[in-house]
């Protein structure tokens, strides 16, 4: 065995132990009976209600529109512009996103009197924390289902064409399956980014118990509080996450 | 790595550090009073880091490693100096609830609280939210029970800073808010409106950390900042003497 080869899984193994070493710590020092109080406090219970409405909600929109964008770039040469374009909500600080969106949505935002007008006004709703959660998320499924679906063949879309199967049905049967794994990991990783989102959360939606309140806005209020708390809601955080991810790769897997 | 780690920690280079942990409503008053600070103490860099002042005394808990502690209320610094991480703390200032609109609406009575459109208050896990709390208790005696649940009607959001409470007024995405009088002043474009003196008005207290490195340096600080000087860079920012 090379050196190289022998430093190299140390050097990947390195980064493993640096990324879990943080939630170790987390879970350790959290007391069973602090978790227990977390979870029946009823400001915990709601806040993990608004997460999970609002993310599956964020996440009902992002595949429904990430989908077919995510297709069409995947059966062309995409232009870098556009690509760019796509991945630009990843590199702006969340709070900057939060202070665009109201900017833009927002009641005093160049598109307020537009939504004013048909009555609808989105800073403080829940439909801003979806807002914010799609806007965080969607780049990121875009992104690697893309990826996943550059794995479809064309020529067994023709096949399935001559067979005599419609597009769509020789969409759902033939490119759906052979990309779904990598457009399942692309959902949680969007799902996953939308149920961490904070500083967009915090500026465009606001911070109302019940209403605006999700999980990692309860969590900051906490640590003013009592950091045990919000270490126990923080616990309960990674639990949701780690359940739903871990689903969607042994999902993802059986079908691979 | 070591390459890396060098990257990292060059940048700073002055001989003597300070290290102040402020409360977020003391910003724009500490960074005028750190840039005197320097200029009396040659040498020395003044590294400021803000937050809400439960975060800091967090922070402090598990070891930050700084020299000062300065809190805008007095519960979290005696927290942790009952634990001995930071000496006995001493008042540096005071503040007042004012109600906060944008200079460009109609100013609004704080008796008709409860028919402003929208209000954003400080969350109650802060010490802004918890003083708002106490103004609205004491304002219920007055106004009565329909006036204080018409009030909380009106709350679209419980923001954990109050900088973020004052922002959501500034940008004109609530109507009104309570914030402190200093940062009402500090944040363009909104109007300041007087509310009822409470019992105990907001007090900030500050203490050397046990732990501090520079234990002289941080003394100076604090004597500092009680100094005339240090007063009248305070008072210029709105704050009122301890």
């Amino acid at each position: 065995m090379s050196a190289a080869a022998r430093v190299v899984p140390i050097a990947g193994w390195l980064l493993v132990v640096l990324l879990v070493l943080p939630v170790i710590g987390l879970v350790a020092g959290t007391a069973p009976g602090e978790l227990v109080g977390a979870l029946g406090s009823p400001s915990t219970l709601a806040a993990l209600a608004v997460s999970l409405r609002t993310t599956f909600v964020a996440l009902a929109i992002i595949i429904l529109l990430g989908t077919p964008l995510a297709w069409t770039l995947s059966r062309q040469a995409t232009h870098p512009v556009v690509l760019t374009l796509v991945e630009l909500p990843v590199v702006l600080p969340p709070a900057v996103l939060g202070v665009a969106l109201l900017e833009t949505f927002g009641r005093a935002g160049w598109l307020g009197p537009v939504l004013a007008g048909i009555g609808v006004q989105l800073p403080f709703t829940a439909a801003a924390v979806v807002l914010a959660q799609v806007l965080v998320g969607a780049p990121l499924y875009v992104l690697t289902a893309t990826e996943a679906f550059r794995a479809a063949d064309d020529d067994l879309l023709l096949v399935a064409r001559t067979l005599g199967a419609s597009p769509s049905r020789a969409w759902l049967t033939v490119a759906l399956p052979a990309a779904a794994p990598g457009v399942l990991s692309a959902a949680a990783l969007a799902w996953a980014r939308a149920l961490g989102e904070f500083g967009a959360t915090l500026m465009f939606a606001g911070n109302l118990p019940g209403r605006t309140q999700t999980l990692p806005l309860a969590i900051y209020g906490a640590l003013e509080r009592d950091v045990a708390q919000a270490r126990a809601i923080s616990v309960l955080l990674v639990g949701v996450a780690l359940a739903l991810l871990l689903a969607v790769r042994v999902l993802g897997g059986r079908r691979g | 790595m070591i390459a890396l780690w060098w990257l990292l920690a060059c940048g700073g280079g002055a001989e003597r550090e300070l290290t102040v942990l402020a409360a977020a409503s003391l910003t724009d008053a500490y960074q005028d009073m750190a840039l005197a600070f320097e200029q009396a103490h040659p040498g020395v860099d003044v590294v400021l880091s803000v937050a809400g002042s439960q975060t800091l005394a967090t922070q402090i808990r598990h070891g930050i490693g700084a020299d000062v502690f300065a809190s805008a209320n007095e519960a979290h610094i005696r927290a942790v100096a009952d634990e001995g991480l930071v000496a006995a703390p001493r008042a540096l200032a005071r503040n007042a609830l004012v109600l906060a609109v944008r200079s460009d609406t109609h100013p609004v009575e704080f008796a008709a609280l409860d028919e402003v459109g929208s209000l954003v208050v400080g969350d109650t896990d802060v010490p802004v939210g918890r003083y708002t709390a106490t103004l609205l208790d004491a304002a219920e005696q007055s106004y009565g029970e329909a006036w204080r649940a018409g009030v909380e009607a009106r709350v679209v959001s419980r923001e954990p800073s109050v900088r973020l409470v004052a922002a959501k007024v500034a940008m004109g995405e609530a109507d009104a808010a309570l914030v402190y009088a200093t940062d009402a002043r500090a944040v363009p474009g909104l109007r300041a409106i007087a509310v009822p003196a409470t019992e105990q008005p907001p007090e900030y207290f500050h203490a050397r950390l046990t732990d501090s490195t520079h234990p002289e340096l941080a003394e100076a600080w604090l004597a500092f900042v009680e100094s005339a000087e240090g007063q009248r860079i305070l008072a210029e920012h709105g704050f009122d003497a301890p």
